[in-house]
């Protein structure tokens, strides 16, 4: 019992298990919205896109986040205007954006003498997490995930039945945009957890347990922010004993737990599926 | 002024510059290629899934020793299958579904290179390294654009159908299944091929960039072919060119320089542009 504890002891474990919870739960809630609302891979074109303002904060002395959240913004928001003004399909008009602009990100970076990792822009790099960053994490995952609770009904209802929100005359452009600005600080506060790469991991796959075992949204949230919390406990402390990849194992914990759901969730599960047809 | 005639022709000088710039321009006029099929079908996504869940199997074939395009070959139609079946089983919608299983095949991937990291280099599978390409892989790179050059150019027509209209295709006879299984494979083939030049993350740029701009400057296939394989070469040779000025960031330059393009013909496509589509409702609205 003693030893599955010894972690504990290193201070950069206790504060990569606190913002991996943060992180966890935060991503866990969002995915909820995200795939009822079919927005699944919008999580990865803006977690490319960030990285050319990642470069651009870092050469103009600007806090790092801020960068970001600009170009995930600017990615949804062409993404947006290239659709309406062209006969090319949205998905297509996506993929051409956030490599356009992430490209323009390793070009950018290759000019610029620095200490940054790219490495760990990519794939992430908790354990390595410096403590001004701890509190920048908890802070900020903080507030998208209260903002992101509070107003949890009208964004259902916006991903659920938009017309029927436009009859109760909710804001439903605010609210979308809205939804893509929690969407784009939520991966902003997760690249440094997970990376680039497998954000959309975390912003994914949480949803789609709790999807699979429930109904209800409510009872969906808990679901997922239990899944990705434990995963996110479980992987950190296996990369710890098996030093290797953090981000990896988190995703992969989370991927097991989905494909065991896949199989037994008691509604939606394979097996369950099979023997009621 | 000479001088710096002679500065540009520099990157020629160095073996690795030339042989990078061909071997890029190869790879992007098989991207290209394929790319007008991949947005006809509406794959885009798929072809970003594949680029992401072949890592596994490249990690495989490095630690093995084994040919890295067998790999990565593999592990992209297990990750194909996966999602097939998830997709039917389950009630999950597509786009998380693919989601979710890129994301856990190269978190598996990057597993692997974890555990070994002296037989893989991350970088390079995220990155691409054009410019230390080996010989054994050009070959790799070689034999996949011939086979999918020669099967793209045998079997171009029924594929497009099969992209256009699956339905109609199946009534005329075709195997729709077989053609969808070939497609994948071709996409599975090429995304290999491409990740050695621009790396896992901007593979899919390669795959739908030069269709995409090739859809907003004819409304006819064969055309649409010519230019989006004719798009896919030149912004290869120019980026890779480039990248001898960008501190090596050969697939950086590369897509950058496809999206330039693209923008352009967003904006001044003769027919199907902004401002085309702009002077046309204007005109509309001129008329009584």
């Amino acid at each position: 019992m003693n030893q599955l504890f010894e972690p504990l002891q290193y201070a950069f474990m206790r504060d990569a298990l606190l913002v991996g919870t943060m992180v966890a739960a935060m991503c866990a809630v969002l995915s909820c919205f995200l795939i009822l609302k079919g927005w699944s891979l919008m999580g990865d074109a803006i977690s490319h896109a960030v990285l050319p303002g990642i470069v651009l904060a870092y050469i103009a002395g600007l806090p790092l986040s801020i960068g970001a959240f600009a170009a995930g913004l600017t990615c949804a928001v062409s993404t947006g205007f290239i659709k309406q003004n062209s006969r090319i399909k949205e998905d297509t008009v996506m993929g051409v954006v956030f490599t356009g602009l992430f490209a323009f990100g390793l070009v950018l970076f290759s000019r610029t003498t620095s200490d940054m990792h790219l490495d760990h822009i990519l794939v992430g790099n908790i354990l390595g997490i410096e403590p001004t960053q701890v509190w920048q994490t908890l802070g900020l995952g903080g507030l998208v995930l209260g903002v992101t609770l509070v107003l949890r009904r009208d964004l259902l209802l916006i991903c659920f039945d938009p017309g029927q929100a436009r009859v109760l005359a909710l804001p439903d452009r605010f609210l979308n945009y809205l939804l893509l600005g929690l969407l784009s600080l939520a991966i902003v506060v997760s690249l440094q957890a997970v990376g680039i790469i497998l954000v959309v991991a975390m912003l994914v796959t949480p949803g789609s347990i709790a999807h699979l075992w429930t109904d209800r949204f409510d009872r969906m949230l808990l679901i997922a922010a239990a899944a990705a919390i434990s995963s996110t406990v479980i992987g950190i402390f296996i990369s710890f004993y098996g030093d290797c990849s953090t981000g990896a194992c988190i995703v992969l914990t989370q991927a097991l737990l989905f494909a065991g759901s896949l199989l037994f969730a008691p509604k939606y599960g394979i097996i369950r599926r099979r023997k009621a047809a | 002024m000479s001088e710096f005639f002679q500065s540009l022709l520099t990157p020629f000088h160095y073996d690795y510059m030339v042989r990078a710039i061909w071997v890029s321009a190869l790879i992007g006029g098989t991207c290209g290629f394929l790319s007008s099929f991949v947005t006809l079908k509406g794959w885009s996504l798929m072809g970003d899934a594949l680029s992401h869940a072949v890592v596994p199997g490249v990690a495989v074939a490095y630690i093995l020793g084994l040919p890295f395009a067998l790999g990565a070959f593999v592990a992209g139609l297990l990750a194909a299958g996966t999602m097939a079946f998830i997709r039917a089983r389950s009630r999950i919608r597509e786009d998380a579904t693919i989601g979710i299983v890129f994301t856990a095949y190269f978190a598996l991937g990057l597993l692997l290179i974890s555990l070994f990291p002296a037989r893989v280099d991350l970088r390079v599978i995220l990155l691409g390294n054009i410019l230390g390409i080996s010989d054994p892989d050009i070959l790799q790179v070689l034999i996949i654009s011939a086979v999918t050059l020669v099967v793209l150019g045998l079997k171009w027509k029924d594929l497009m159908l099969f992209c256009f209209d699956p339905n109609q295709a199946r009534a005329l006879g075709l195997r729709a299944g077989l053609l969808h299984v070939t497609l994948l494979g071709l996409l599975a083939a090429t995304s290999v091929a491409a990740l050695q030049a621009v790396g896992a993350c901007l593979v899919v740029a390669m795959l739908i960039t030069p269709g995409a701009t090739a859809y907003l400057l004819t409304d006819r296939f064969g055309k649409m072919l010519w230019l989006s394989s004719a798009m896919g070469v030149a912004t290869a040779l120019v980026g890779a060119y480039a990248s001898y000025y960008f501190n090596g960031a050969t697939g950086g330059c590369i897509v950058t320089l496809q999206t330039l393009v693209f923008l352009a013909a967003f904006i001044f496509a003769p027919k199907h542009g902004m401002l085309a589509s702009k002077r046309r409702m204007r005109m509309e609205a001129s008329l009584p």
